[in-house]
């Protein structure tokens, strides 16, 4: 066992870059954090206190695989943040069935099946976080991401029930939508798009890093117990 | 993998059960009644119950097995009613692989 028994151990998904890579090294800047990322390459952290697992958590096998190193290596998880995600900008009929898939996949059942798993994990230390990841796209029903947004529309759902289901063992479940962040997930908008939904904020800007780091610092806080079943948005 | 390592694989889930519900406790024999009519267990402790069985044949038979599927819920007698009844369903599982 590598932690130390009064570390939090925080699992980020896509930690690659990234929201994923800036919130892992957000919690290691923090004292007496353990942080586990994953992504499909290699870590780009370096940090004693940061472990890494290169994996595909698309596969169902890959969530099984993930689960059962952290047992050996740590045997212990306070939160899991449900980061990783992919994104695609297309019309319904544009949209091959490849693509959905895809997003599927990597958006929902990722998250589905890395809940359930590390949930068993997480029911053992009190006061347990969930974090999911979704979108100011879902309440916007912006026009042209009916996949991705569907995709996350099924997260906050997702969360919501899952925080009335693992309550009972002391977990929490919420959700941070952000509106548009500067990294790769929208470089390929073209601006004029991304101002649209800008335009459709009510403070319209785009979303910092800070500011999702604030909304996860707050889901985590020990006061946050009864904050469950949430979803913020940001803008 | 026998009958017996089974039935104590039951045995240490009940002792975690026990462990956080004292007001409650669970005898560790075959016929003890678990879920369903007379079951000592409600849904949530069947829950915890379920987990702590699937993590202790994982940790001490490499044994990776969900005991809540489909099968487990459509069958006319619950697999979960007692300890024996239990351990027959989880033998008839593993043996299936």
């Amino acid at each position: 066992m590598i932690n130390k028994s009064n570390q939090q151990v925080i699992l980020v998904t896509g930690t690659s870059k990234g929201i994923g890579k800036l919130i892992a090294e957000h919690y290691l800047k923090l004292s007496n954090n353990l942080v586990i990322g994953c992504s499909r390459s290699k870590s780009s952290i370096s940090n004693n206190n940061y472990i890494h697992y290169e994996l595909d958590l698309s596969k169902n096998s890959a969530v099984n695989d993930l689960m059962i190193k952290i047992r050996k290596s740590t045997n212990r998880l306070n939160v899991l943040i449900n980061n990783v995600g992919v994104a695609s900008m297309n019309h319904l009929l544009l949209s091959t069935p490849e693509k959905i898939d895809q997003i599927i996949d990597v958006n929902l059942k990722s998250v589905i099946n890395l809940t359930r798993e590390a949930s068993k994990l997480i029911k053992k230390e009190k006061n347990g976080r969930i974090i999911n990841m979704t979108t100011v796209a879902s309440p916007l029903n912006l026009e042209g991401e009916s996949v991705y947004v569907s995709s996350k529309a099924a997260i906050e759902a997702f969360t919501k029930v899952t925080a009335k289901e693992l309550s009972a063992f002391g977990i929490t479940v919420n959700a941070v939508g952000p509106g548009p962040v500067k990294t790769d997930l929208i470089k390929n908008i073209p601006t004029h798009k991304i101002n649209r939904i800008i335009s459709q904020l009510s403070s319209k800007s785009y979303t910092s890093i800070d500011d999702i780091l604030n909304i996860l610092d707050f889901f985590m806080k020990k006061e946050s117990q009864l904050v469950n079943g949430q979803i913020i948005y940001l803008g | 993998m026998n009958k017996e390592d089974i039935i104590n694989i039951i045995y240490l889930a009940i002792d975690d059960y026990n462990q956080i519900n004292p007001n409650s406790l669970i005898a560790k024999e075959s016929n003890t009644l678990l879920y369903g009519q007379d079951g000592k267990l409600d849904s949530l402790g069947l829950v915890n119950l379920i987990l702590a069985i699937e993590e202790k044949l994982l940790d001490n038979f490499n044994k990776s097995i969900s005991l809540a599927d489909d099968k487990a819920f459509s069958e006319k007698t619950s697999p979960f009613s007692s300890v024996s009844v239990l351990a027959d369903f989880i033998y008839n599982k593993i043996d299936d692989k």
